[in-house]
């Protein structure tokens, strides 16, 4: 039995949701604690607007009060079908600990005292995040075998943010694709030891959202397949070089067009 | 196409990012009364015959002339670069969000000469990272105490690096950094101004034109 505990950046997201469903499911392993960060937080709205600018705005908005709506008048492959599929049941990670009786801990921020004391009690094999910031060294060393994050991008070539629209502003489509890596989290930014990488058929996916969003579908499958391939020790963890891939920053708008200009011109090579 | 226009609108509201066109605007209207203007005081020779010149490469003006060789290069003494270089604390030009004095002019000539190319580039990546994490507060802290105006030319003069380095290297990430930290100077263009910094800056925006039309004309 392998004892995981799930890391959430807000009490409704939907990908932790499933994840955590996902998990209660599977033998050998036992889903011991839920840690999910506060959203009503000033600290915590000041680092992601230094982070993200203005597009936190939109990720408030649609992650946080839209919630699973949001993905409404949406074509492809996305969460809220998954969800229906599966049929989870529960509108938030509280009332699944509920009916679960799963330890659920808040917190302002998952490096915080509380967040590590918590995890320290219940002393996880591992921990499968599921966003919410950067975790710091001392909470990366608190589980046995480690912090799993699942990226939405292929690495080690394409490391940090807004990796779908970058994937294409490097004319990298065909070479690299779109995918998902599963991946032990390190101190440095997506650069730990890759667990599973997984990449998809983007033909019939027009724009950058349609991407994201059978993207997050993937992650779901990957992260529990991941903690499954611990619970067999069938998990190879490959170490990333440095110099295997870059860091990639919050996308400019003007980036960003030429990224849709450059992701039409190679889906019409592919 | 976004499902949320008033919400891209909103963020726009919030923070405003600059097109190409309203870019171009910029340095066209600035650039013709800069040089209009009798006796200007707005920047150095090589500044304007420099901004003349890419403007021209741009199309956006008529120069027929070519760049002096005097003016192809910053008028920095290599020797100078390098000197800073080695006395460089700890080996970086950055530590902790604190900068050295000169970062961006000595980092851009060592690497339009291709040299200590290996420092440079790793140099380059902490100043991106700095930028793009500390964002419109990047490049206010330095080893030593500095002048507002000291200041301001200090972060036009990374602008330019980023840009020339996305040339030298087809790094599109610099480019994607230069777009941001231009845009928060242009809010302080009337600082800018005042300090005499006109051209400096006009040329950080041309700089940034040139290398984005090298990818997305």
């Amino acid at each position: 039995m392998i004892r995981v505990v799930l890391l959430a950046p807000i009490d409704n997201s939907l990908y932790a949701r499933l994840v955590a469903f996902q998990l209660r499911q599977e033998r050998e392993v036992q889903l011991a604690g839920i840690v999910v960060r506060s959203t009503l937080n000033l600290k915590r709205a000041l680092n992601e607007y230094r982070r993200d600018g203005a597009r936190l705005l939109r990720k408030f908005v649609e992650k946080g009060v839209r919630g699973d709506k949001r993905f409404a008048g949406s074509a492809g492959e996305n969460l809220a079908q998954l969800a229906e599929r599966r049929e989870l049941p529960f509108r938030s990670l509280r009332k699944l600990a509920a009916e679960y009786n799963i330890p659920y801990q808040v917190v302002s921020d998952h490096n915080n005292k509380r967040s590590r004391a918590f995890l320290e009690t219940i002393d996880p094999d591992l921990v499968v995040f599921t966003g919410g910031g950067l975790i710091k060294p001392e909470v990366l060393s608190i589980p046995r075998i480690g912090i799993l994050n699942c990226h939405t991008g292929i690495l080690p070539k394409f490391r940090g943010m807004d990796v779908v629209e970058w994937t294409a502003a490097e004319g990298l489509v065909n070479e690299i694709g779109f995918g998902v890596t599963l991946h032990l989290m390190d101190q440095g930014v997506d650069t730990g030891a890759i667990i599973k990488r997984e990449r998809i058929e983007f033909e019939n996916l027009r724009g950058f959202e349609p991407i994201r969003e059978n993207l997050e579908v993937r992650m779901v499958n990957l992260m529990v397949e991941g903690v499954r391939a611990f619970v067999n020790h069938t998990a190879t963890p490959r170490l990333q070089k440095k110099e295997e891939g870059r860091q990639y920053f919050v996308m400019h708008p003007r980036i960003r067009e030429y990224a849709k200009l450059m992701l039409l011109k190679q889906s019409k090579a592919h | 196409m976004s499902k949320k226009p008033w919400l891209e609108k909103l963020a726009y509201f919030i923070e405003p990012h600059l097109s190409a066109r309203e870019v171009k605007a910029f340095l066209l209207a600035n650039f013709t009364r800069l040089s209009e203007k009798a006796n200007s005081t707005g920047g150095s020779e090589f500044e304007i015959c420099r901004l003349r010149h890419l403007l021209g490469a741009l199309g956006w003006i008529k120069a027929d002339e070519a760049l002096h060789p005097d003016h192809l290069y910053t008028a920095l003494d290599l020797t100078e670069a390098q000197d800073w270089v080695a006395r460089l604390p700890d080996g970086h030009c950055l530590r902790g969000g604190v900068l050295v004095p000169g970062i961006g002019k000595f980092l851009d000539r060592l690497d339009e000469q291709g040299l200590a190319a290996e420092r440079v580039d790793e140099e380059a990546e902490r100043l991106l990272k700095h930028i793009e994490t500390r964002r419109q507060k990047s490049i206010t802290r330095f080893t030593e105490e500095m002048s507002a105006r000291e200041n301001l030319k200090e972060r036009i003069d990374v602008s330019i690096f980023l840009s020339r380095y996305a040339r030298r290297h087809s790094d599109l990430r610099f480019i994607n950094t230069a777009f941001k930290l231009n845009e928060w100077l242009v809010r302080e263009y009337r600082a800018i101004k005042k300090a005499g910094l006109e051209a400096a800056f006009l040329l950080a925006l041309a700089e940034q034109e040139s290398s984005a039309q090298e990818w997305m004309a």
